[in-house]
């Protein structure tokens, strides 16, 4: 089992090298010169080829492009992303402080979403085709057909503004994090929680299912026995949720005004601010490669024939 | 005095108001085997789902099932669980399927002997380890601590009847028991099935296609042909002096499978039980 964690940690070091290297890449295949978008990002009037050679010159962007991802790529392990175009300010210190508060909001939604998933689903699942297993279908249907810029908007609106009950935005104290969690645990919850519904579903069809009822083993522990094997599968999917969270949070950040990642990024590319991006998709990059692996471990180890054989 | 005595049983899908199984009467005697003989949907898995009330929340039953005095189907679902695996043994079809894929067969067993017995974990371990060696099964130790992908077929089932044995019950119903198995894994399944029945003098109810098996284990034979039993006997003259045309078309089409086996082998006698 150990080996196989060995393993799979070591399969991600190459992909973590593409990775890399498309990001730092990305920046090259922009339709400007890197160091013109610098300049115009420090709003300097006219860009002469002398500027442009100096500057060049100066960021070490005169030399061939490995070597130039070379020194990027040690300064990134070192957390040194460079600084902003725009405000001169090191890159980390803007994308740390951000990464954390959008971290904060992904925690708390993932924990919301994963445990009303896995209430809902087993609910669901045990009282399959009843108007609770009805009701609460079509509800998460309505809700999760929302987009959620308009279900942020209603919920504002509604909770924040009519009944003043709620901060519309920022990120003061625990009210604060009501709204943004609600409108991500909404749209995320009612997908993840039909995964476990269904999972659950055909593991109930199975036979051990009537042999455990047959050997009278309650209900109650019945329900515990295929929760767990139906959340082999769900892991992984929620797994993978936790980045595409990190990704998705974008919209519901600049709606409640989050000083996170996502009104970090968009600030940064509207202004081409291309450190920033650079280390935003590199930070996402690295999260989802984390993810696919905790869940392939997590998955392993869930599963007796994987934990026996490697 | 019959031990278990099924009265009108009939099982209806109650989302399309199907009648799966209609007004089935039956009794089985102690120490005597019944088989419930017939096609695939013809209502045999359901008869024995009914008498242990597991089937599916959608089918509905009605009629009265009494063990030993007892009427099932007027008892609380508490009450009912403490019948299942105590007072009746199921014994399902495919072993490879039967167990729960994440847990250690070991720890399924303790559970399900933790339901109905007081037991120390020693005395559990002393118990199903003697269950487990009567059967067969070599090593009872290591089977316990495999997770069900790592045993076979045979051996799973053998799993079972070992619990059956500990567990002493009135009534072991078994569905289809070897049809999942190759053929001389059958005849070994069978052959514990047999004694089983022989040491626990309890009343056993047979479900199969395999008429050969049949013939073995059998006191008495019950066709069930779209919900009905069209025809009912002992297992002599199930053989002999089959009434139903369905019945008798079972039994030429054994024959003659059986006539060209042997015909294919060369004549010997293997195919005749």
């Amino acid at each position: 089992m150990s080996l196989y964690i060995l393993k799979r940690i070591g399969m991600t070091v190459p992909l973590l090298i593409v990775i890399s290297f498309l990001t730092f890449v990305l920046n090259h295949l922009s339709p400007m010169e890197p160091v013109k978008v610098i300049l115009h990002a420090q709003g300097v009037p006219t860009i002469t080829e002398e500027l442009i050679a100096e500057t060049k010159a100066k960021l070490g962007m005169d030399s061939p492009l490995l070597i130039q991802y070379m020194d990027w790529l040690i300064a990134s392990l070192h957390f040194d992303f460079g600084h902003s175009y725009v405000t001169g300010i090191p890159v980390w210190s803007m994308l740390g402080p951000a990464l954390l508060h959008t971290l904060k909001l992904v925690l708390v939604s993932s924990i919301c979403i994963f445990g009303l998933s896995i209430v809902l689903g087993v609910i669901c699942a045990i009282r399959e085709g009843r108007w609770l297993d009805l009701s609460v279908r079509s509800l998460s249907f309505l809700l999760t057909a929302m987009p959620a810029y308009w279900l942020a908007a209603l919920l504002a609106w509604y909770f924040a503004v009519k009944l003043d009950w709620l901060p519309t935005s920022g990120m003061s104290d625990g009210a604060s994090y009501v709204l943004p969690v609600a409108v991500l645990v909404i749209g995320y919850a009612g997908l993840y929680f039909r995964i476990i519904r269904s999972s659950m579903l055909s593991h109930l069809n199975e036979d051990y299912v009537l042999y455990e009822r047959a050997c009278g083993i309650p209900e109650s522990i019945v329900t515990l026995h295929v929760l767990r094997n139906a959340m082999q599968v769900a892991i992984t999917v929620f797994s993978l949720a936790i980045p595409t969270l990190l990704g998705s949070t974008v919209v519901v950040e600049n709606i409640f005004a989050w000083p996170g990642l996502g009104t970090m990024t968009i600030n940064a590319i509207l202004s081409r601010d291309f450190p920033i991006i650079q280390a935003y998709v590199l930070v996402l990059a690295v999260a989802f490669v984390l993810f696919n692996t905790l869940a392939d471990v997590i998955h392993a180890a869930m599963n007796p024939r994987m934990r026996r054989e490697h | 005095m019959s031990l278990l005595e099924v009265k009108q049983l009939k099982v209806w899908d109650s989302s399309t108001e199907q009648v799966l199984v209609a007004n089935s009467s039956f009794q089985l005697a102690k120490g005597h085997c019944l088989a419930i003989v017939g096609e695939s949907g013809s209502g045999k898995s359901l008869t024995c789902k009914a008498i242990m009330r597991l089937n599916q929340a959608k089918v509905q039953q009605s009629g009265s099932i009494v063990l030993d005095g007892v009427d099932l189907s007027l008892l609380n679902k508490r009450a009912m669980r403490g019948y299942r695996g105590k007072r009746i043994c199921m014994i399902m079809q495919n072993g490879m399927r039967a167990f729960n894929p994440s847990r250690p067969v070991g720890a399924y067993l303790g559970e399900v002997l933790a339901r109905h017995y007081d037991w120390s974990k020693e005395e559990k371990l002393t118990r199903i380890g003697a269950a487990m060696t009567s059967v067969g099964l070599k090593d009872p130790a290591s089977v316990m601590r495999s997770y069900p992908y790592e045993l076979s077929g045979g051996m799973l089932q053998r799993v079972m009847i070992a619990l059956s044995i500990v567990m002493e019950p009135d009534v072991i119903i078994a569905d289809e028991p070897t049809t999942a198995l190759d053929a001389v894994t059958q005849f070994e399944v069978m052959e514990q099935l047999a004694k089983l029945r022989n040491r626990l003098d309890c009343a056993m109810i047979f479900v199969s296609h395999d008429l050969h098996a049949v013939k073995r284990i059998a006191n008495d034979v019950l066709v069930m042909k779209d919900g009905e039993i069209i025809e009912r006997g002992t297992a002599a003259d199930f053989f002999t002096r089959a009434r139903h045309p369905y019945t008798r078309q079972l039994i030429t089409a054994k024959q003659s499978l059986s006539r060209q086996f042997n015909q294919l082998m060369g004549g010997a006698s293997v195919a005749q039980g």
